[in-house]
């Protein structure tokens, strides 16, 4: 692929890791797919690497980054990680990437129809540390991001988690130096969510290939992926896709895109919709339809991110925010358990 | 749909509970097959039979599939009597009401794989200790009421042998299906290939337990000097004779016991109580051990163990081609299909073969009881009375006869004999019912009782299509067979012909070089023996029986299921 700082989702291709991530590698596949994902961008670790080179990073920071690999102390982590975003938050973008961002950004709006359209910007990391689905934390989502100016702060502090103390301890302990900082940023339309939450193509828990698991919760997806509630739970069968098992969860807090102050908000949930399922059966079986597309697209199960748009008829406003491969550690089955599955899953194959 | 056997239809099972009703029968289910295998035109059942089996069939189904939950049937067959012949279909439930249901079943099919073994060893003993109380109770000094408590146990008997029977059958073969075809997903070999019947084959069932120590009587029979005696006469002479010596009569006692603590109790006819049991026909014992005398023991017990080789080698070579994190779960999979194959065998003797030469025993004690009262001329005129009015006759035996109700009975069970059901009656096409009856999932239908519907193949120009269960080419002299005592006809290169063959037949084999059955699938009696004996064989070849007659010449593929009269 050419070494380009911004690149627009659809024009990623399949050799694109190194470039922009596994997040915005997979929404390229997805798009090229058909698959019905909100647009938009990526800035490259090509451009984060031009960053760091203009703002002199690795010189200034020197003294810093060989006290570290010599160092063990996770209290040295912590204070040097800090150094590290303050450096980065402190300074701007170059004037020629803001112009790019800008341009890119007033694209999006056209597509949109929308005068500074929200979005969500998120980190899209290229190495194991990054990958790693634990490591996800407070430095690397932020939704409801409005205008430029907004946008080129959060695309800051975006990069700024390429230097949690958490993925710099991984880096100096497993030997891998600094220098390729595989980190992406990927801007993308934020979805006027009615409801959304996330999807496993296998059960995260049983390890039951049958069977497709949907959570979610009314609002934004956050408070389902950051585990601040509870979310309804639906099993659908992978095969005939009828729902095995459904259960509400007395849902009581949502984050929503609020269009008057565009702003996101985290609010309590109206008493009536509490214990209401946040999804209908043919909306469940719809999202386990595309899971199941999904994870014979990518080769393997996939824990994926959805949300539905409470402005757009059915089916078209089911979007995928996201979709990796499923890094949930599955319970061990013993072989008898093993067998039980196949026999019953093998009673539907006539 | 041919309307023509409603005019010939008049309903005379009515007693059995079960009979099969024009109007009824149609109005809310759509198809019935007439299950030739069971009940062959010319051979309905008579009244006594039919009712117990009818109902003891019908309810032990339906406590099998309770116990397993299969997903898409409640209650797998469903049977009807027409005039004494078996009609079958196959409850079929909605893919909601299946979804519903496989948690269950899962969880139902889990367990039965952990305690399969133990389970069984139970049911063994339960069904054996039930089968000993009526065996061994003094019909001579019993009163009256102990010999109608006696008598109504043969129904629950029934029930409940069924049910173990089913559970089993139906739970196993679902395991074994899936290993069907996983074979061919792994491998790409399927069930009537070569490789998937070695990995069938070389285990030890009841049967060949029986014939090793039947064979042990001729082994004494030789050392005594018994020998001359018994392969010099005809079988029922040999008995006399036998008696004339202390030494023989010892040797004759010692063989009935042995026929009464167990290998005696199988029918000479299937699914009937009408014939004599094996503890009747010592005379066919002393055929058996006349040819033992004759030709020596022992071909049977070398191929088996030349298969036991074969099958372990293969085992080995197959799991090493499965990926290492699934291996676990293939092996045990295998050998759940495995015991599968060998139940399929043994069940025959502990459970239908069992209870149905045990119910001809009680009801001729009946019978014999009823005779001497002056209630009835004959014994086994037991059999075309129905089990309630035997209680009512018992009851107060001195007072009533069933005299007059068994005349009526033997016309019309002549006229029943004269007019079998249509192969199939149905709303929809015999394709759709066929359809229907697979997604069903119950194990039996597509492994034993009807067996896959064969695929034409009109490029081999052969007069008759079924399943290859057996591989090789056969030609040979046809000998038909019907009952066991028409395999008197067997001569050596025959290729036997029947209905469906059952494990007191297996003797004969080692003299045919071919066998075809009307009906059956992979892992009936015929297929299973012949498998065993290395000699070609094709089941569900329908219509044979009606063509080909004994002395005619026939040609057999067992790899392409084609049979052909060369003639």
């Amino acid at each position: 692929m050419p070494k380009k700082e911004i690149l627009r989702f659809e024009e990623i291709e399949d050799d694109g890791l190194d470039l922009v991530g596994g997040k915005c590698l997979a929404l390229g596949k997805m798009i090229k797919g058909g698959i019905n994902c909100p647009m938009g961008f990526a800035i490259t670790t090509f451009g984060f690497s031009a960053f760091l080179e203009e703002i002199g990073f690795f010189r200034n920071m020197k003294p810093h980054l060989d006290e570290l690999v010599h160092c063990d102390e996770a209290k040295r982590f912590d204070e040097t990680s800090s150094i590290f975003r303050q450096y980065i938050e402190s300074k701007e973008l170059p004037q020629h990437m803001k112009q790019e961002i800008s341009s890119e950004y007033h694209w999006l709006c056209r597509k949109y129809k929308t005068d500074n359209v929200e979005v969500a910007v998120r980190s899209s990391g290229v190495a194991e540390d990054m990958a790693d689905a634990s490591f996800a934390g407070q430095h690397d989502t932020f939704l409801g991001v409005v205008g430029e100016s907004d946008l080129y702060d959060k695309i800051l502090k975006c990069w700024g988690s390429a230097f949690t103390s958490r993925a710099m301890t991984y880096r100096v302990r497993k030997g891998i130096g600094f220098e390729r900082l595989g980190i992406a940023v990927a801007v993308q339309k934020l979805v006027r969510a009615k409801c959304a939450g996330v999807g496993f193509t296998i059960h995260p828990i049983t390890g039951n290939m049958a069977q497709i698991v949907i959570e979610g919760n009314w609002g934004l997806g956050e408070s389902v992926v950051s585990g601040m509630v509870s979310p309804d739970e639906f099993v659908v069968n992978k095969k005939t896709f009828l729902l095995e098992d459904k259960r509400i969860n007395e849902k009581l807090i949502e984050i929503i895109f609020d269009p008057e102050t565009k702003k996101t908000v985290q609010r309590e949930i109206p008493r009536e919709r509490r214990k209401l399922f946040c999804l209908k059966d043919e909306e469940v079986q719809f999202l386990a339809k595309l899971g199941k597309k999904l994870e014979a697209y990518f080769g393997c199960p996939q824990d994926f991110e959805w949300a539905i748009d409470d402005n757009i008829n059915f089916p078209d406003n089911v979007f995928v925010l996201q979709s990796r491969p499923i890094t949930v550690k599955v319970k061990y089955k013993s072989p008898l358990e093993k067998l039980a599955d196949m026999i019953t899953a093998h009673q539907f194959g006539h | 749909m041919n309307e023509q056997w409603r005019k010939r239809y008049r309903i005379t099972t009515q007693e059995t509970g079960y009979a099969f009703d024009p109007d009824d029968d149609l109005e809310r289910w759509d198809y019935w097959v007439f299950s030739a295998g069971h009940t062959f035109p010319g051979q309905p059942r008579k009244p006594m039979y039919d009712y117990i089996w009818m109902n003891g069939c019908n309810k032990g189904f339906r406590m099998a599939y309770e116990r397993l939950c299969l997903p898409y049937s409640r209650c797998g067959f469903r049977f009807r009597s027409y005039n004494g012949y078996e009609m079958v279909s196959v409850s079929l439930l909605s893919d909601e009401e299946a979804n519903e249901r496989s948690p269950k079943f899962r969880e139902n099919i889990q367990y039965l794989i952990e305690n399969y073994e133990q389970l069984w060893e139970q049911v063994k003993k339960e069904m054996l200790q039930w089968y000993d109380e009526l065996k061994n109770l003094d019909w001579e000094k019993a009163t009256d009421i102990e010999v109608m408590d006696a008598f109504n146990q043969l129904l629950p008997i029934e029930e409940r042998m069924w049910e173990h029977h089913m559970y089993f059958m139906d739970g196993l073969g679902a395991i074994y299906l899936l290993f069907r075809d996983m074979c061919q997903r792994l491998f790409g070999f399927d069930d009537k290939s070569k490789e998937f019947q070695t990995l069938m084959s070389g285990f030890d069932t009841q049967a060949f337990k029986f014939e090793r120590e039947r064979a042990e009587f001729a082994k004494k029979a030789e050392q005594k000097g018994l020998k001359e005696i018994i392969v010099n006469n005809p079988p029922d002479k040999v008995l006399e004779e036998l008696e004339k010596s202390e030494k023989g009569a010892q040797w004759v006692r010692e063989l009935k016991d042995w026929l009464w603590q167990g290998a005696g109790w199988l029918p000479t006819r299937m699914f009937e109580f009408c014939e004599p049991n094996w503890i009747e026909r010592i005379d066919l014992s002393i055929e058996i051990i006349q040819r033992y005398l004759k030709e020596g023991y022992g071909k049977l017990e070398e191929k088996r163990e030349k298969k036991v080789e074969e099958r372990e080698k293969l085992e080995k070579e197959l799991l090493a081609k499965v990926p290492i994190g699934e291996r676990e779960t293939f092996q045990l999979m295998m050998r759940m299909a495995q015991k599968n194959a060998l139940y399929a065998e043994d069940h025959d003797f502990f459970l239908d073969m069992h209870t149905a030469a045990l119910g001809r025993f009680v009801c001729l004690k009946v019978g014999e009881r009823l005779v001497k009262y002056g209630c009835m001329n004959d014994p086994e005129d037991i059999f075309y009375l129905y089990p309630p009015e035997v209680n009512k006759i018992l009851m107060d035996p001195p007072f009533f006869s069933a005299k007059a109700t068994i005349e009526r009975r033997k016309k019309e069970y002549e006229e029943a004999c004269k007019n079998p059901p249509p192969p199939f009656i149905g709303k929809i096409s015999l394709e759709e019912a066929g359809m229907r009856m697979a997604k069903a999932g119950c194990a039996s239908f597509t492994l034993y009782a009807v067996g896959e519907v064969p695929v034409p193949k009109p490029e081999l120009k052969a007069d008759f299509i079924g399943t290859p269960v057996s591989g090789g080419i056969a030609e040979g002299r046809a000998c038909v067979a019907f009952t066991k005592a028409d395999l008197k006809e067997v001569k050596k290169g025959d290729i036997l012909v029947c209905p469906q063959s059952f494990p007191d037949w297996n003797f004969v084999w080692p003299d045919l070089v071919g066998a075809v059955s009307e009906k059956g699938g992979m892992l009936t009696h015929t297929a299973i023996v012949s498998r065993e004996y290395g000699v070609p064989c094709v089941v569900n070849a329908m219509g044979v029986l009606e063509k080909v007659k004994t002395g005619e010449r026939i040609k057999i593929d067992g790899n392409l299921g084609a049979v052909w009269i060369l003639d």
